[in-house]
């Protein structure tokens, strides 16, 4: 009984995300980097606090 | 197949049927580098379960009894993602078009307090940052508990960013831009030759004798069902970060999520914090307004829990532990959220300030490395409160 409430509760995260990508949608994908684009190095996430610039304080 | 329970083979179906599900649905909606990211997240599920790969119990074997065998597989780990990583870094992806970037971040304040307070709570929570994500996912009711509890404090954490980040820093050090790339191979792999033979003397000293092998070997080893050993789940580990590196841009991370997804659920229950600092920067910013499945740390800790359920059923164990009593979960309560908080301040957890950090070669995973390790000698001692 404790596995299907754990299974469900799984599925229900993921449900979950679901909803917020149908809510939020994507207007920025931070894996389609454009050849050339000098944007992407500064906007990916290396180390939990976003782009490198963040972390020169 | 032995000791496999055909009771547990609708689950391995339920964690095989969402990982196919959410294949198809990041490469839909999101593109092929998601899914490589997801299939790199299973991956690492599955090794982190089968080789029980954690930083948090075999420190504790270290501080308590002197065995070294998980600190030295952590040390060949680390060696092979220096290596890889330190010819990666600064140039084109194998997979896009694009450089990729390394963990680096400052050598400050925040840092040394965040990793003592992780290394602390890690002893009290019961498992790392990646620890917690496969025994959660594995069916261990007291790591949910920590889990939960590690979203609360890292959302905490992004609240109180500003005062964190206005403490004494030496800015950010990378030793790849310090010195050339052999320079930084040769300083690193000795540094860590050094610590090898620390901790092997440090144990043949109290033990008598150490067997240096003993990584190479696992009781039982099964390929399917595992365990495996040390040493294969360290070169896998390390394999699978230059893989993350190559198909996200950026090293492995788990603990960015972790503050997301408490933004996320906060922001339902009508508490603003795009407002807060630390979600006006420009990465945060961007991933709190888009869909929680474009940011690809979320995708591979989703990765890892699905590759973590379909390991523990593969290998016949999958149970809810539900015996937890007061004393475990205060314990799971305290250390889930002190990690939380302590992964914010010190740029990442034992993934994304020490593996990855160190495989960049920024000094912060070194330094997160030590001062994590002596709030581990002081958690393990407040455990034996708990436990």
């Amino acid at each position: 009984m404790k596995n299907i409430l754990y299974c469900l509760f799984l599925i229900l995260i993921i449900v979950l995300a679901l909803m917020d990508h149908d809510n939020r949608g994507v207007a920025y994908n931070p894996l389609f980097h454009k050849s050339g684009d000098d944007n992407s190095s500064n906007i990916s996430m290396p180390c939990g606090l976003g782009g490198s610039h963040n972390h020169k304080h | 197949m032995e000791n496999f329970r055909k009771s547990e083979i609708p689950y391995l179906l339920v964690g095989i049927f969402l990982s196919i599900f959410l294949l198809n649905f990041l490469y839909q909606e999101l593109g092929l580098r998601h899914v490589l990211v997801f299939s790199i997240g299973l991956a690492l599920g599955i090794t982190l379960y089968h080789a029980s790969f954690g930083f948090t119990g075999g420190w504790r074997d270290f501080i308590e009894n002197n065995k070294s065998n998980s600190l030295r597989a952590q040390i060949v780990m680390l060696a092979f993602a220096i290596v890889l990583f330190s010819l990666s870094i600064g140039n084109k992806s194998l997979i896009y078009d694009g450089n990729m970037v390394g963990a680096i971040a400052p050598v400050s304040l925040s840092v040394i307090v965040g990793s003592f307070i992780f290394g602390f709570a890690m002893q009290l929570g019961g498992g790392c940052g990646s620890g917690t994500l496969f025994t959660a996912a594995s069916g261990n009711i007291k790591m949910f508990i920590t889990l939960i509890f590690f979203i609360i404090g890292s959302l905490v954490g992004t609240y109180h960013f500003s005062f964190w980040s206005s403490l004494p820093s030496l800015g950010a050090i990378s030793l790849l831009d310090k010195f050339n790339l052999y320079e930084n191979i040769g300083m690193q792999l000795s540094f860590l030759v050094l610590l090898y033979i620390f901790f092997s003397y440090l144990e043949s000293k109290r033990n008598t004798q150490i067997n240096h092998l003993d990584i190479f070997k696992a009781s039982n080893f099964n390929l399917i069902k595992g365990p495996w050993p040390l040493f294969l789940g360290a070169i896998l580990l390390a394999i699978l970060n230059f893989f993350m590196l190559h198909a996200a841009g950026h090293p492995w991370s788990v603990t960015f999520a972790f503050g997301l997804w408490g933004a996320k659920i906060a922001n339902i229950i009508g508490i603003n914090v795009a407002q807060w600092d630390f979600w006006q920067l420009s990465y945060p910013s961007t991933a709190l307004e888009n869909s929680v499945l474009a940011d690809p740390t979320t995708v591979s800790n989703l990765g890892i829990i699905l590759g973590a359920l379909i390991a523990v059923n593969l290998a016949g164990k999958f149970s809810n532990k539900s015996n937890v009593n007061s004393k475990l979960f205060f314990a799971a309560v305290i250390g889930g959220f002190l990690m939380g908080y302590g992964a914010r301040l010190a740029f990442g957890c034992n993934v994304g300030a020490l593996f990855s950090g160190i495989a960049s070669g920024s000094v912060h995973g070194w330094v997160w490395f030590l001062f994590a390790f002596i709030g581990s000698i002081y958690g393990v001692k407040a455990r034996k409160y708990f436990y």
